[in-house]
């Protein structure tokens, strides 16, 4: 019995104590510091799933630095899974910087990324 | 006006636990030395069904967790995820912490988040340690799939999702995927409709594509792409030519990876996709899936029901015509009964056809044993094989729900107690492996199921201690087999000597057996010492319709249920003893009886008081036998049983009612309920 409980406390120590929720507001914008980064780039680290569920999350951090005059580059390095939805927000983003003459670059090396726009005939957009 | 989804969600329900049983029942026969892509792909379309239906109706946490175990079947799919023993289990576990996050949104209760979060972070684990070498490495554009035997053709595909596509659990990305399996793929996306990013809503769809795919393939492999994204968008597949795999450069396609210019808000919107093959309307119901789908449709049991009492009704008024019809004279009365005689066949195919309706095969009770089996055997260590044979014998649903538990029951003690562990079946010069082996058939108006094992058997000895040890038999009383065994049925009996939470608490095998009688129907046991043991459980087909003796009691007609009787007899005059100046037994072969006079118990005046003027139905119920003293025997008949629960109220000592042929109402009698009520008398 002893042994079962040990068991259940090291388990649950390696557990998070709710759903998983790999993107939180707020998270993952900073400045810039490596990378062929200058100063004041504004770099957003993308979590390592970027799912419809975390999509209204990207979404609004991405609105926050949609007008920033600072370069912003997206960071995909960690990306696992991406999926449609999050591309297609990356793409309107992307797209949008751009317009407004506005830097928009991605570092990182994700094979999961670069396949999933290039699949999605995102690609070119998203720099991948 | 927006579409109450509320009203889908019975079927929704409905259908994911039938993918969920689908998919147990899949994983169950996966072998992971060399799993079957069909059973692989069985249970990715299971899981994506809920996925995209939970989804549809915003349950979110279960979209969530299903999309996870999505994403691992796709990896196991796809061949990026190796199969190995550990991921049946995982797979098992998710489809449980499923089906209790369905039967907690129903309203059961809820599912500890810890649990599931434990459990999708596993799957998570599980996809992120993935060994196999990608399978997708190329870029899609040199992927190329070999052949489904066809020439090489060069398909154009247009392909418009619907906003909701991603809020019904599609994903764009996994179909072009396996487009790009499919041969060469080129893709041109237009994201004309895409709106500001401050506008964006992040759960729509806004992009499309026109796709070029050449390869070795059908334009039915193309669409089984887009399988479930039936009325979810626009799409388009069109040939305009075959292309040779001797083609010059001129039939190459162009390689065309562009983007469009996206939507201004204020910019007019550009020109339409070429013509699009709208497969499904879009103000059509969500799709549930393709389960159930095939030739058959849902009805629900009340409609049939319904549809069985108008039979039974239409079955009481033919009796009553033919009766009328019996006492006709004249010219006209033969051709009438003549017709009667044809309604009354006609009328006994609608009853049988109706019946059959209701009738399911019992596969649907069989089908939780391969699982149930698979945890208890490694739970407890031991080897269990699962024979499963007669498995689509029908019979009525309602029987159906009830012999579930007591099956269960059986099956968990032949596990627990009967099949021994692998060293001591060896030792024995057995297998290994116990076999339990689960059989039904139709024996004649009955259905047989049995349980049986080739494991250790029920020890008579033992049965015998424990039961002297109780005080339940003498010291010096000698039983036969048959009594021996009979042991086991008793309340609280149990051989165990250790109380586990699978059994051995001892309030088994009392409540099988009176589940069954309560069906109708019997258990019987065999045994055989170091050679396993067998429960045979008899039920009646259908609970709908009674075979019945219809007796006379004064001016009224009760039906005894035709399993329940014993024998019936007439008394001679002084063969009836009182006991305490109350009660009255008889003697019927060796034992003393009581005698329930039915007048006494329903308060009717009888045409006879003396027992021995009238006769005396012996029955048994409640494992005990009594005499019923009855004024006559009036007939044995298939009753069609109207319950009385419902049309009135309880009435103690009767199961039901039924409607005869002169119109008349006879009570049907419950047994066990009137040996009861007696007990409860003589007691007072």
């Amino acid at each position: 019995m002893k042994k079962r409980a040990q068991a259940a406390r090291a388990k649950s120590a390696r557990r998070p104590r709710a759903p998983q929720r790999p993107c939180g507001p707020g998270r993952g914008v900073a400045p810039a510091a490596g990378a062929g980064a200058g100063a004041g780039t504004q770099v957003v680290q993308l979590p390592i799933q970027c799912t419809l569920a975390d999509a209204e999350t990207l979404k609004l951090r991405l609105v926050a630095l949609l007008k920033s005059t600072q370069p912003v580059i997206v960071d995909v390095g960690l990306v696992h899974r991406i999926d449609t939805a999050s591309l297609q927000l990356l793409a309107a983003f992307a797209h949008e910087r751009r317009s407004r003459d506005l830097a928009f670059g991605t570092t990182g090396a994700s094979r999961v990324f670069a396949q999933a726009a290039r699949l999605l005939g995102l690609g070119a957009i998203l720099g991948a | 006006m927006s579409l109450d989804l509320t009203q889908f969600h019975d079927a929704f329900f409905q259908e994911s636990f039938e993918a969920l049983d689908a998919m147990e029942a899949a994983l169950l026969t996966l072998d992971v030395t060399a799993p079957d892509p069909e059973i692989i792909h069985t249970i990715f379309r299971a899981a994506h069904s809920i996925k995209g239906g939970s989804a549809t109706f915003g349950f979110s946490d279960i979209a969530s967790f299903t999309h996870s175990l999505e994403t691992l079947l796709d990896e196991v799919r796809s061949q990026r995820l190796t199969v190995s023993a550990a991921i049946p289990d995982l797979l098992l576990k998710s489809i449980d912490v499923i089906r209790d996050m369905l039967r907690a949104v129903q309203g059961k209760p809820p599912v500890e988040l810890q649990r599931i979060a434990d459990l999708q972070l596993d799957l998570e684990l599980a996809i992120a340690h993935k060994s196999a070498a990608p399978a997708a490495s190329q870029p899609p554009e040199q992927s190329a799939r070999p052949a489904h035997g066809a020439a090489p053709m060069r398909w154009q595909i247009s392909f418009r999702p619907y906003p909701q596509f991603f809020a019904r659990g599609n994903d764009p990305l996994r179909m072009l995927r396996e487009l790009a399996a499919l041969g060469q793929l080129d893709v041109r996306t237009d994201v004309s409709q895409l709106p500001t990013l401050a506008e964006l809503d992040p759960q729509a769809c806004h992009l499309a594509w026109s796709m070029e795919l050449t390869g070795e393939t059908t334009e039915e492999a193309i669409r089984d792409v887009f399988d479930w994204a039936v009325g979810e968008c626009d799409l388009d597949i069109r040939c305009p030519e075959g292309v040779s795999s001797s083609s010059g450069p001129s039939a190459a396609p162009p390689p065309i990876t562009s983007v469009a210019e996206p939507k201004r808000t204020d910019g007019a919107v550009p020109a339409a996709e070429p013509p699009h093959t709208l497969e499904r309307t879009r103000g059509e119901a969500p799709s549930l899936g393709g389960f159930g789908d095939s030739g058959s449709i849902r009805v629900s049991v009340e409609k049939i029901d319904e549809l069985m009492n108008a039979v039974g009704e239409l079955v009481i008024t033919q009796a009553m015509l033919s009766q009328l019809g019996c006492n006709l004279d004249g010219p006209a009365a033969e051709p009438l009964r003549s017709g009667l005689g044809q309604l009354e066949r006609n009328m006994r195919e609608l009853q049988e056809s109706v019946m059959r309706v209701r009738m399911l095969p019992i596969s649907f009770v069989f089908s939780r044993f391969p699982r149930m089996v698979r945890d208890l055997a490694q739970r407890l260590e031991k080897q269990v094989v699962l024979r499963v044979t007669g498995e689509h014998t029908e019979l009525d649903k309602t029987v159906l729900e009830k012999i579930g538990d007591p099956l269960v029951h059986l099956v968990r003690n032949s596990i627990d107690h009967g099949i021994e562990r692998p060293a001591a079946r060896v030792a024995a010069g057995k297998p290994a492996a116990g076999t339990i082996h689960l059989d039904a058939c139709h024996r004649g108006g009955n259905i047989a199921v049995e349980v049986s094992d080739d494991g250790a058997g029920l020890d008579r000895d033992r049965i015998l201690a424990k039961a002297r040890e109780r005080g339940l038999v003498g010291a010096s009383d000698t039983l036969t087999d048959e009594q021996a065994l009979e042991l086991i049925f008793l309340p609280g009996f149990s051989t165990a000597d250790q109380t586990t939470d699978i059994s051995g608490r001892g309030v088994g095998m009392d409540v099988v057996r009176r589940n069954i009688k309560e069906l109708g129907g019997k258990i019987e046991v065999s045994t055989a010492r170091g050679r396993g043991s067998r429960f045979v459980i008899t039920l009646p087909l259908t609970l709908a319709i009674v075979d019945g003796q219809s007796v006379a009691v004064g001016r009224e007609t009760y039906i005894v249920p035709l399993t329940s009787i014993v024998e019936s007899l007439q008394l001679k005059a002084g063969s009836v003893n009182r006991l305490s100046g109350q009660s009255e037994v008889f003697t019927f072969r060796g034992h003393y009886l009581p005698v329930i006079r039915l007048h006494q118990l329903f308060g009717v005046e009888p045409r006879v008081r003396e027992l021995h003027e009238g006769l005396v139905v012996v029955v048994e119920g409640e494992g005990e036998r009594v005499g019923l003293f009855v004024d006559d025997l009036l007939g044995q008949q298939q009753v069609v049983i109207k319950s009385l629960d419902a049309n009135y109220g309880h009435v103690a000592g009767v199961s039901g009612a039924t409607i005869l042929g002169d119109g008349s109402v006879a009570l049907i009698l419950d047994l066990p309920g009137l040996i009861r009520m007696t007990r409860l008398r003589a007691a007072a």
